[in-house]
């Protein structure tokens, strides 16, 4: 599984194309990101969620595990996942996948235009082409979050 | 807005005999179903009148799906390595031919695999699509997960095998882009 970074036009508006491959195994020991792009970092915020009372207050664990993308789209896709995870309901916790990747889609769609695709859940993997700069793969509170964005025909 | 809704109710019949096609074809399982977890699909806009997804270039951006898997779906009986998994087709906008290669390979990576790996599977999905095809195909295999994608016209697929789900879709691309 190698790592294809596609060269060519670099000032064009819509880069080259590459390819990654993601996936998050519950049973797999192995927790990195084979033939994936970008940079692993962690985001870990002083405030960790413990109080049961305090929900609004509680500040989720993000955590970058791949990423191809500015950093200010990486800080809008983590806000709003936050937001949105937020707005569900807590107790029972229950966790919405389709409702949080509709979201996160809708508002890169409209803020970066066409086309993005978000696909988010406990246990999944993915091999994915998509656009340069546009490659985004993160966790907040144990939900892995997976968001790029592809070429649209002119 | 006539042609529009004459144009969503022919695509809704497809897609429905599309999928009662599919799984007349599948041979029956002894074990049933616990629940039926068809997502319909969400048609938002009239789609672009376009070519099939059969390589065209050219296809139009079609609809959004949002296929969803709720955790910990069907528990699967113990299997042995002959014997047959079951393929159930939930959601396809897909000529047939792609839908049946699509489960095929499926059924032999995992009859490969003494346990599911998502990413193989993945990979191996969006390697032969990617091949016999063209660009670009994207593929996500897991037991729980939840999407919202843009894909082309004919090129959506979303089945269940054996006790994974898989999502198979097609983007349109650029020309300039192909350089691999």
């Amino acid at each position: 599984m190698r790592e294809q970074q596609g060269s060519g036009d670099v000032a064009g508006r819509r880069g080259g194309v590459i390819r990654s491959l993601l996936g998050v195994e519950r049973r797999l020991a192995e927790g990195d990101a084979e033939g994936a792009v970008g940079v692993s970092s962690g985001k870990q915020p002083a405030t960790e969620g413990g109080g049961g009372g305090g929900g609004e207050e509680r500040k989720a664990v993000v955590r970058v595990v791949a990423a191809d993308m500015p950093p200010a789209l990486q800080r809008r896709a983590f806000r709003c996942a936050r937001d949105e995870l937020a707005a569900m309901p807590h107790f029972p916790r229950r966790l919405e996948p389709k409702r949080l990747a509709l979201a996160l889609k809708k508002e890169f769609d409209a803020a970066y235009g066409p086309a993005w695709h978000c696909i988010v859940g406990t246990s999944f993997g993915s091999y994915v082409t998509h656009a340069r700069g546009g490659f985004l793969y993160f966790s907040v509170d144990k939900v892995y979050i997976l968001l790029f964005r592809t070429a649209v025909e002119p | 807005m006539d042609p529009a809704c004459e144009e969503l109710e022919r695509r809704s019949r497809y897609l429905s005999a599309l999928v009662r096609r599919t799984k007349f074809a599948d041979p029956p399982q002894p074990e049933p179903e616990a629940k039926a977890d068809v997502e319909p699909p969400q048609l938002k806009a009239p789609p672009h009148v376009g070519g099939e997804g059969k390589g065209g270039k050219d296809e139009a951006k079609a609809e959004e799906r949002t296929p969803m898997k709720k955790p910990r779906g069907e528990a699967a009986a113990a299997e042995a390595e002959g014997r047959k998994v079951a393929v159930c087709v939930r959601a396809a906008d897909m000529p047939l031919p792609l839908q049946r290669r699509a489960v095929r390979i499926a059924l032999e990576a995992v009859a490969a695999m003494p346990r599911l790996e998502s990413k193989r599977l993945a990979l191996a999905l969006k390697k032969d699509f990617d091949t016999t095809y063209g660009p670009a195909w994207h593929c996500i295999v897991g037991t729980s997960f939840g999407s919202y994608v843009t894909h082309s016209l004919g090129g959506f697929l979303y089945f269940s095998v054996d006790k994974a789900y898989v999502l198979l879709f097609r983007t349109a691309v650029q020309p300039l882009v192909q350089l691999q």
